[in-house]
């Protein structure tokens, strides 16, 4: 069979499927059954409102019956109520107890056509009222069985062949009528039924169709819900990877965040860093400068004392000035040479300070002594300056505190001595007190001065800072005093702190720890300090010296300044040049039984220095005292130089008094042994 | 189940059955004269054949007597003088003659409506039952008695009617006297002084 025959033969539609059929032939069955038990409870109430409309017909038409004047209940209205409720009765009892079954229907059947047979008489048998028959067969169509109208067509039949037989005027109206008179009547019944079985096969056909496609409808269903759940599966399952996507991408996401997170912190980390390398940078370059500043600062102030030393050195040799002349130049030799050391030594302090290598002592200190030494040294200095200087107490100071009272002086010195050289007119006030609450001694040192700008006060404390650049060139100094002493107040356990205004002076407070001081007497006044004070000065007359000294330093014009203070105060003095010279010199006195009292070694010297030959002469069991000359004065140097065998040592540049007290301790020492 | 149906078809036969034999049964009817009563107050028309038929107001099986009268009359009132009398009990009300039996008559073409109050006129011409049809020649003899309906209360062909149109149009009829259907004119001691009985 080619294309074109298959386009021409009508395409017939493929057999349904044995489950198919099956399901149709149930759906078929069931919308039968539920047709039968419908159309049941339908005749039910068609009956019933036919029973009481033949009464209301009986009741309109023939109510009653007359004889003359005489009436009565007419016998068709009891027909209706008894006659018509017995027909009705039945078949609505079926139609409710077994709605559905074959008998009801076809007792509903004889019911319904027999309630047109009473209700065509109850009217007369009037013509119009025959249609109910035809009426109620299109109604008994509604079970679309045939059977049902074949009962109806019986009954109608046999009522007209029956009363045919034997009361025929009743139903032709004449008394003598055809045999077969009654298959006419019957005749259009079975025509109408003829045409009703043709619509209730038309019916069923209909039934069946929409049973089969019911069936193939819930198969298509079947499917479609499989489909449907597969579906649904489907999508769940892409619902649960879409989620665990989600998930992933919102770790994802939470993780870009951390890490978003963590860039933010490392950039201003390193926004901070760059922050703190700029500041650190501008502190550096500030410091730098700062240092340049200092250095430029250094060189004046040591070239300035210099200059004026070694110009008044070259006038003291010119023999054209007089003795007064050169006692002024001496002086003023003098004079710039304690500004050199101090200012030597102010860079030691803060070369200590920096290094962390500055001790402090620990032992009992007068704090009124010391506001009282210090006043004793700046006192002159005061008048000369025609400012007053004061001291006063106040309220109760401890007698004694635990502290170390060369820096405390240090710190105050500093203190008052600023005090009293930016203080031109007025005065310079000390006021000493105690802090119970705090546990400390402070030292209020006021001045009237200029005050200091508040935009300065912040930096004053550090070092190489002054007021301004001027300050310097108007009042010397080296800008390291207040830093030394701040750093010193705060060794003790206390501070330096500055209140001061522009044009209203300034005041510094020097708080130092005072440490245990519990049952340590109170002052109440500067007097008892002052006396200790001036006998402390009394004792310190330059003492006589008594004993054999050997000088082993290298430089002729210290040989010839310690030697003369020493020889002027009394001692026997030799000379070495070096520390070799000075080994043998010393190993011979003592072999020839005059061994020197104390020998005062410079540590650095030609051909042998102090450290070797102090060895040296330990190693030979040299046990006199040796007291180490340096110029180093670093807390390292004294225990290297103890190391190497001296007893003690002086720090260059050396104080007459200074010389002649350790020298007399020495001989003292070796006097006791 | 065979049960309930042996007994609701006994039921419904006993029933069926006496409401038939009711409908079947004519009423009672005396011998009326060969000829027009003479002393009868209803005139008789020389021209034409007179028909009378005697009525109940309230009976109403009589409707489907008087409906096929109507039909009677729809082909031939004009060769026929038609009189409805309607006989009345005495010392009844008004509204007796106000029925709607009475009204129906008043509609119909051709038909002539009288009251026979006290029933002399019906027992003149010898009518105990509505319905009763009595029909004259021109001359006064009498050609037919009896009713129209084939049973009571029922309308439709019947013997009487096919009676009655055929001496009117005429023509022989098969039958000229034909079972009464309908409610008696007097009550049953009167109907029992015209040799009558009456059902119901």
């Amino acid at each position: 069979m080619n294309a074109s025959q298959n386009m021409m033969t009508p395409s017939c539609p493929a057999p349904p499927s044995p489950e198919i059929a099956a399901r149709t032939e149930e759906i078929f069955a069931s919308s039968r059954r539920s047709n039968f038990q419908r159309t049941d409870r339908f005749f039910a109430v068609l009956m019933l409102v036919q029973w009481l409309g033949g009464i209301a017909a009986a009741l309109l038409i023939s109510p009653r019956t007359w004889a003359g004047a005489y009436s009565d209940v007419h016998i068709h209205v009891r027909a209706a109520v008894f006659l018509g409720g017995a027909v009705a009765a039945f078949p609505i009892l079926l139609a409710l107890l077994r709605p559905g079954e074959a008998s009801t229907r076809h007792v509903i059947a004889v019911g319904q056509m027999l309630s047109s047979a009473l209700l065509i008489h109850l009217t007369g048998g009037r013509i119009e009222t025959h249609f109910h028959v035809f009426g109620s067969l299109a109604f008994l169509a509604f079970y679309r069985e045939v059977s049902v109208l074949v009962t109806a067509t019986v009954v109608v039949a046999a009522d007209h062949w029956v009363r045919g037989l034997y009361f025929p005027q009743s139903v032709y109206g004449v008394l003598t009528v055809d045999r077969w008179r009654w298959f006419e009547h019957a005749g259009w019944v079975i025509f109408e039924g003829v045409i009703l079985v043709l619509y209730c096969r038309r019916g069923r056909i209909e039934m069946r169709r929409l049973a089969s496609q019911q069936a193939q409808l819930e198969a298509t269903n079947r499917i479609i819900e499989a489909e449907v759940a597969q579906r649904t599966a489907d999508l769940a399952a892409g619902e649960t990877r879409l989620r665990m996507y989600a998930a992933s991408l919102e770790s994802a996401n939470s993780a870009l965040a951390e890490g978003k997170a963590q860039l933010e912190r490392k950039q201003r980390e390193l926004e901070e860093l760059n922050a703190a390398l700029e500041q650190a940078t501008r502190e550096a370059r500030a410091a730098s400068e700062a240092k340049s500043a200092f250095l430029a600062n250094m060189s004046h102030e040591i070239r300035t004392p210099m200059t004026a030393i070694l110009g008044f050195g070259d006038l003291l040799v010119d023999a054209e000035h007089n003795a007064s002349d050169r006692l002024n130049y001496v002086n003023i030799i003098r004079r710039n040479g304690q500004h050199l050391l101090m200012l030597i030594n102010d860079i030691l302090d803060l070369s200590k300070i920096e290094a962390g290598m500055m001790k402090v002592e620990r032992t009992l200190v007068n704090p009124g002594r010391v506001l009282a030494d210090v006043a004793a040294l700046f006192g002159e200095r005061a008048g000369e300056k025609g400012i007053r200087l004061d001291v006063q107490l106040d309220g109760p100071v401890p007698e004694r505190i635990v502290s170390d009272p060369v820096r405390v002086k240090q710190a105050l010195v500093n203190l008052v001595g600023n005090a009293i050289k930016f203080t031109s007119a007025g005065g310079v006030t000390v006021r000493l007190g105690f802090e119970a609450s705090r546990g400390a001694v402070v030292y209020h040192v006021a001045d009237t001065g200029p005050g200091i700008p508040a935009e300065v006060q912040t930096r004053l404390f550090e070092p190489f800072v002054q007021a301004d650049a001027s300050t310097t060139r108007r009042f010397g100094g080296t800008g390291l005093g207040l830093t030394i002493s701040r750093a010193l107040a705060r060794m003790l356990g206390g501070d330096l702190t500055l209140e001061s205004r522009s044009g209203c002076g300034s005041t510094f407070s020097l708080r130092i720890d005072a440490g245990d001081v519990s049952g340590v007497p109170m002052l109440t006044s500067l007097e008892s300090a002052r006396a200790e004070l001036e006998s402390a000065t009394a004792s310190r007359r330059l003492p006589r010296l008594h004993g054999r000294i050997l000088l082993v330093e290298d430089g002729p014009d210290n040989q010839r300044l310690i030697r003369g203070i020493l020889r002027r105060a009394g001692a026997e003095v030799d000379l070495a040049e070096n520390g070799a010279d000075g080994v043998e010199a010393a190993m011979k006195a003592r072999d020839e039984g005059r061994p020197y009292d104390v020998i005062l070694m410079d540590m650095q010297m030609p051909v042998m220095d102090g450290y070797t030959a102090a060895a040296e002469l330990r190693a030979r069991g040299y046990t006199s005292q040796i007291v180490a000359l340096t110029a180093h004065a670093m807390s390292g140097e004294c225990q290297k130089c103890i190391d190497a065998g001296c007893d003690h040592f002086l720090s260059k540049p050396i104080t007459r008094e200074g010389l002649l007290r350790e020298v007399a301790e020495r001989l003292a020492f070796v006097a006791q042994i | 189940m065979a049960t309930g149906a042996a007994v609701w078809a006994t039921v419904l036969f006993f029933g069926g059955k006496r409401i038939v034999e009711y409908a079947a049964r004519p009423g009672s009817s005396a011998a009326p004269d060969m000829y027009w009563p003479a002393g009868s107050r209803i005139a008789h028309p020389a021209d034409r054949p007179a028909l009378l038929m005697f009525l109940h107001p309230k009976c109403p099986c009589s409707r489907a007597s008087l409906s096929n009268l109507e039909r009677i009359l729809s082909f031939g009132a004009s060769r026929v003088r038609c009189t409805v009398v309607f006989v009345c009990p005495e010392s009844v009300s008004e509204s007796w003659r106000d029925s709607d039996l009475v009204g129906k008559c008043r509609v119909i073409a051709g038909l002539s409506v009288m009251f026979d109050d006290g029933g002399a006129e019906a027992r003149r011409f010898g009518a105990t039952t509505s319905g009763h049809v009595l029909m004259y020649d021109a001359r006064g003899r009498l050609f037919f008695s009896g009713g129209l309906t084939p049973a009571r209360g029922h309308e439709g062909d019947s013997s009487g009617m096919d009676a009655v149109r055929a001496l009117i149009s005429g023509a022989t009829p098969v039958s000229v006297m034909t079972p009464v259907f309908g409610c008696p004119l007097f009550e049953p001691e009167l109907a029992a002084g015209l040799g009558t009985g009456a059902e119901e």
